[in-house]
């Protein structure tokens, strides 16, 4: 008897097998549409260490390069897209700040009569070829998308992360979050977006108690809870242009992690011509910690994972169906891995994108 | 007794997931067949284009015999040379006409081909919409799903249009083109107006290409710009931070195809293309269409779509300019005599 169940089973287990595999395959009559780039590219930064010291600025140079391949394939009902980066970076005296980097990305939606249900999820693995900051971040989404009421649409997700640094564990952290957009066309082109999410955050390292006379870190695990309210719009003809403005707080049980935050950013693009774009890139924040503590307790490991104020103009021409030069300056004021300190760099890259 | 039930329960999982699994096969099997066919349909078209093509190229010198051997027998008299001239090009014509119906049977036969896939798909068509449309009759369906059916049974529509302008009955128009021929007794007059209303035929086709290739251009322009965006807001995410531009860029991109709202109308677009069609016109897409309620795929797929339509106006422009010029030849060489 227990024989014959084993065999249902395993008859079970290869008919769904055979029944989810020709479906992936099949995907109704769409085909799979694949996308290479491959950027190689000039870039000189004029403060390489992040200093926030004008003083102590160093510039140098580096060597680029970028692969970016993307796979999608949809029908009425299914989408299945795949997306992975790849980038290194070498530059030319400070080989300490050389890097790789790996990313991918999918995600996958099917929808049932008027419900949209899907996964989303990404990988990143930040490697430093010559120093200690190796990290890598993960996050898994499920989504499901609600039918419109009175033209507003709504989807909600969940969500789970998390960073893990491969020698700095106290500033790792997992976190949970949930999310609801809404969405309405406003006109013909434009569209407002509403976000608004909640995530908890747990660090894993302990918190930062102050007293008047001392500071400590008794053995509780520091957890924050970090809310965010976002509204965007969106026109796309002939020209694009995107604007959000997010006003995000963050609670936390360690002292001087709290802090209110409105973040303006700005995306541009034009086509001045068939072969000329022009594309623009702009943020800025307000950031205000309401706690006051000593400026010797750093936020994060990598300075990079932090964008306050910048602002990238980036002009492209198309040297062939395939082959487009490509000259970019950008500005940045971004708050250093000490809270309220900043640092200041400019950073001018000229190249190639090859798209295949 | 709880094993028995257990199993009992397996066997009837077992039968749910073999009946699920033979639905799912037959839907891949049609979606397969579906596909197969449209390839072979674009093959054997192509087949019939080709031959067309050669048929055409015979055509001219077949024409101009004609009409020598025609001024040769208006004459009374003809003396050895014009006789033996006479000789020669009855001889020469009588091959071309061989040949000639050497590719009218190939043409004939190819076409029936054509006309047995064009049927077979157009019933595959056919339940397709029918399908959509049993969908779209389901009460209280999102707006944005209900414009995805409607676009997906427009796309079904534009391919039966296409599918039957290839096998179909000919129109008045294309029955009047393919008559169109020189006969012995047209005067040079007569077959400059017949050569004229070919050129007239050939301009409408070439004023549509041209419709749909200014619409090609300005979608892709619009496409362009999409992807531009995201590859300079995906390389400053890769080497500088990760969350928040990706954030921006994914939920306004997302945000923007989940707002589909219904501003442009889809019924209305859909049904002006379905008048468009029915007028012997081929649907461009309206101005104002918000295509940013579609996916880069689907966008792709319109692209594409459209740059097929504007290949066969240009494929039946070319035939009947060509048509029209060995006519305006002729009208110049019978001037000249």
């Amino acid at each position: 008897m227990k024989r014959s169940l084993r065999s249902l089973r395993i008859l079970q287990f290869l008919c769904v097998f055979i029944l989810i595999c020709p479906n992936a395959e099949a995907q109704n009559s769409g085909k799979w549409r694949i996308k290479n780039r491959l950027q190689a590219s000039y870039q000189f930064d004029d403060n390489i260490r992040e200093n926030t010291a004008d003083s102590l600025k160093k510039n140098d140079s580096s060597l680029r390069f970028l692969f970016h391949s993307r796979a999608s394939r949809s029908n009425s009902n299914t989408r299945l897209a795949f997306s992975y980066q790849g980038g290194l970076q070498s530059y030319f005296r400070h080989s300490i700040e050389n890097k790789l980097i790996n990313e991918i990305q999918f995600s996958g939606q099917y929808r049932l009569r008027k419900f949209v249900g899907g996964v989303r999820g990404n990988g990143r693995l930040k490697i430093y070829l010559n120093h200690s900051f190796d990290y890598s971040t993960g996050s898994f989404e499920l989504f499901l998308r609600l039918p419109p009421l009175a033209n507003f649409f709504n989807e909600f997700a969940i969500n789970t992360g998390g960073l893990e640094y491969q020698n700095f564990p106290g500033f790792n952290y997992s976190e949970k979050q949930v999310k609801w957009t809404i969405s309405k066309e406003l006109s013909s082109g434009l569209t407002g977006v509403l976000d608004l999410s909640g995530k908890s955050i747990d660090y894993h390292r302990n918190i930062i108690v102050t007293t008047e006379d001392s500071t400590g870190c008794p053995d509780i695990q520091q957890k924050d809870d970090n809310y965010k309210v976002q509204f965007k719009v969106n026109y796309t003809k002939s020209f694009l242009v995107n604007f959000s403005y997010s006003l995000q707080y963050n609670d936390s049980n360690s002292r001087g992690y709290k802090y209110t935050r409105h973040q303006f950013v700005l995306i541009i693009g034009i086509p001045l011509s068939n072969k000329t774009w022009l594309r623009g890139y702009a943020a800025a924040q307000i950031k205000i910690y309401p706690e006051e503590v000593l400026p010797i307790f750093p936020t994060d490991v990598d300075t990079e994972r932090e964008e306050s104020n910048f602002f990238v103009v980036d002009m492209s021409r198309d040297l062939n169906p395939s082959i487009s030069a490509l000259l970019r300056f950008a500005y940045y004021n971004n708050e250093s891995v000490i809270r309220s300190r900043f640092y200041r760099k400019a950073i001018l890259t000229a190249g190639f994108d090859f798209r295949f | 007794m709880a094993l028995e039930k257990e199993e009992d329960e397996m066997k009837l999982i077992t039968m749910l997931v073999f009946v699920v699994m033979l639905l799912a096969g037959a839907n891949v099997f049609a979606q397969g067949s579906m596909r197969a066919l449209e390839a072979q349909f674009v093959k054997i078209d192509s087949a019939v284009s080709v031959l067309n093509n050669k048929k055409n190229i015979l055509n001219e010198p077949l024409q101009q015999k004609a009409v020598q051997i025609q001024e040769l027998k208006n004459k009374n008299e003809l003396n050895y040379f014009q006789h033996q001239k006479l000789e020669g090009l009855l001889k020469d014509s009588q091959d071309l006409s061989n040949r000639m119906a050497d590719f009218d049977s190939d043409l004939r036969k190819v076409k029936q081909r054509l006309v047995k896939t064009g049927n077979e798909l157009l019933t595959i068509y056919d339940s397709e919409i029918k399908k959509s449309l049993k969908n779209l009759a389901t009460k209280d369906l999102a707006q944005e799903y209900r414009q995805t059916i409607l676009q997906n049974i427009e796309i079904l529509r534009r391919k039966k249009e296409n599918i039957k302008s290839r096998i179909g009955p000919e129109t008045a128009i294309e029955i009047r083109m393919s008559q169109l021929k020189i006969e012995p007794d047209d005067t040079p007059k007569r077959i400059k107006q017949k050569a004229d209303l070919l050129k007239d035929q050939e301009d409408k086709f070439r004023r549509l290409a041209s419709r749909l290739n200014s619409r090609k251009e300005e979608l892709t322009k619009e496409l362009n710009l999409r992807n531009r965006i995201h590859d300079l807001v995906t390389d400053l995410a890769l080497f500088d931070q990760q969350e928040e531009i990706l954030g921006n860029l994914s939920t306004s991109e997302g945000g923007s195809r989940l707002a589909s709202a219904d501003a442009s109308n889809p019924d209305d677009e859909i049904s002006q293309g379905l008048r468009a069609s029915e007028s012997n016109f081929i649907f461009v897409g309206q101005k104002d269409f918000n295509f940013s309620t579609l996916s880069t795929e689907q966008f792709e797929e319109f692209i594409e779509s459209l740059i097929e339509q504007e290949k066969q106006a240009e494929i039946k422009a070319d035939s009947l300019g060509q048509r029209a010029e060995t006519f305006y030849k002729a009208v110049k060489r019978l001037k000249k005599q």
